[in-house]
């Protein structure tokens, strides 16, 4: 029996569908059959990051609608073995189209074949969040260390305690070390102090994930990129190993070293 | 498609709760049930009549809707009606209406700067508070037993008290005391009725604005450090004063003492 996640934020551009496609090909990389469904109907993105749009024929709607069957509608990605999935959201229609009974049977539905089942959540709290999160056993919080994108969590995470979903647990997105020890940017610390829920991981801000993104290859996929090892970190962590989060102080040069190991660091 | 039983309007005079006139009781009581849980925070603590139609309803069963009301989310009958005409006929079962957890209701005064939810009326000419201890006597305290999170909003016509936080976004309006054993970065408003005496506690008192009866004030726009101390905030002279919370005893006891409490309240609303 397979988990369903949805992934949330209650505020837009905090990287929901980025960390929906990378923890999705994360999962399917460790040895999962993952399967991403993209709710975000009318404004769909996800194919996009995923690099599968040009493959879509049926929807999240013509699924749900009984237009086409569920394995029709499930885009497989070309560079995983049968293991990783794409359920699309449909452009031209809107959030309406599909109902929360409607999304909590077809999680059910793929439960069963599936060992992940990752849903991306619009921004928003209304019907689209709504049907994201009837589903889901879990719910992982995005959120950036800006203090809008932290009260938009803290709102989402009530809402997800209301509607039953308990215990969600939380990413930070783009944290800007440099920012963070100049004291410019709210620290993880003050974050978990008034959110006061388990994190999961810290994703720093990586250049590689605009071009990933545009590329249409999640960031997991670069040995290189420190946020597709944040990604993989999480990954491994959604799936109970105990990984400690990455250090993300930057380099610091010889001087710096030469200073920490003599004890003068701050 | 056939109609639904039940209907949600929205009138000069509040929410209308619109009863299909053929339904089956128990059809309406579905039915009513689903919109309450689709629209919980749309509806919570609102303030709706009953409107029957032809339909002929026994005082048991009008007693059983109020009740269902209630108990969901807090709505208050405020009567029935039929054919939009207020009628007095069922007005036995909203004798005891009075739900445990009685919001705020109209009947008080408050801020004039309060935000439009809930809380309209403007201060009566009369606002002056009821003394401390005539208060304790009669309003009981309601426990919030988790962090009120962004969005979240609590009403009581009583004391308020919150084991855990309140966040930023969050709102707790209270006719008494508001006391917070965690840190309270939200918006607080103790005395929300016009009692001046009340105070608002918190273990960290970060509010983004406090209001004490009819007076309000909010954090300084630069960020200044706060001390890691339970403070407590209270009206003085028809200010907001933050003090130490470890001060508090010796304030209550020497304003206990004062023979002439109520020529002093006088004086402080005559400002």
């Amino acid at each position: 029996m397979g988990r369903v996640i949805v992934i949330t934020s209650g505020k837009g551009g905090v990287g929901k569908t980025t960390t929906a496609a990378n923890l999705g090909t994360a999962l399917a990389l460790l040895g999962n059959k993952v399967v991403l469904i993209d709710a975000d109907i009318g404004l769909r993105n996800l194919d996009v990051v995923m690099g599968l749009e040009n493959r879509i024929v049926y929807d999240l709607v013509d699924v749900t609608s009984g237009v086409c069957r569920l394995r029709q509608g499930l885009i497989k990605d070309k560079r995983f073995n049968d293991t990783l999935f794409l359920l699309a959201a449909a452009q031209t229609k809107d959030k309406t189209a599909v109902s929360p009974e409607q999304m909590e049977e077809l999680c059910q539905r793929l439960k069963k074949k599936f060992d992940y089942i990752l849903i991306d959540s619009p921004a928003g709290i209304e019907r689209g969040f709504q049907n994201a999160i009837s589903g889901a056993d879990q719910a992982l919080v995005v959120t950036t260390p800006e203090i809008s994108a932290v009260r938009d969590a803290d709102r989402i995470i009530g809402l997800l305690e209301a509607a039953g979903k308990e215990n969600p647990e939380l990413i930070i997105n783009r944290l800007r070390s440099s920012l963070v020890q100049k004291g410019d940017m709210m620290d993880i610390d003050d974050m978990i102090d008034i959110l006061a829920v388990q994190l999961l991981g810290v994703v720093p801000e990586d250049d590689h994930i605009v071009v990933s993104s545009n590329k249409g290859e999640p960031v997991v996929l670069d040995p290189d990129s420190k946020a597709g090892m944040a990604f993989r970190n999480i990954a491994a962590r959604i799936m109970g190993e105990e990984i400690p989060l990455l250090s993300f102080n930057e380099e610091v040069g010889l001087f710096g070293r030469l200073r920490r190991f003599f004890g003068w660091a701050q | 498609m056939t109609r639904p039983a039940v209907v949600f309007k929205g009138t000069m005079d509040g929410l209308v709760i619109v009863l299909d006139e053929e339904a089956a009781l128990a059809e309406i009581r579905e039915c009513l049930a689903e919109k309450l849980e689709t629209a919980r925070h749309f509806l919570q603590g609102a303030r709706v009549y009953v409107e029957l139609g032809k339909r002929e309803f026994s005082p048991k069963e009008a007693e059983e809707l109020v009740q269902l009301l209630q108990s969901r989310r807090g709505l208050q009958v405020m009567g029935f009606q039929r054919n939009k005409q207020r009628v007095k006929e069922l007005a036995g079962a909203m004798a005891n209406e009075a739900p445990k957890e009685t919001r705020c209701k109209g009947n008080g005064p408050t801020a004039p700067k309060a935000k439009g939810k809930g809380l309209q009326q403007p201060l009566p000419p009369t606002g002056r508070g009821k003394s401390r201890q005539g208060r304790k006597k009669e309003d009981k305290t309601l426990f919030i037993h988790h962090t009120l999170r962004s969005g979240q909003s609590v009403r009581y016509r009583g004391s308020v008290v919150i084991i855990g936080d309140v966040n930023p976004g969050a709102e707790v309006i209270a006719g008494g005391d508001i006391v917070v054993m965690g840190t309270l970065r939200g918006m607080a408003h103790a005395g929300a009725a016009g009692d001046i005496t009340s105070l608002v506690a918190a273990q960290g008192l970060q509010p983004t604005q406090l209001r004490i009866a009819d007076v309000f004030t909010r954090s300084p726009d630069e960020a200044t450090p706060v001390p890691e101390i339970p403070e407590v905030a209270y009206l003085q002279e028809g200010t907001i004063i933050i003090d130490r919370y470890f001060t508090l005893g010796e304030r209550l006891r020497s304003s206990a003492a004062d023979p002439n409490e109520d020529e002093r309240e006088e004086w402080q609303w005559a400002e």
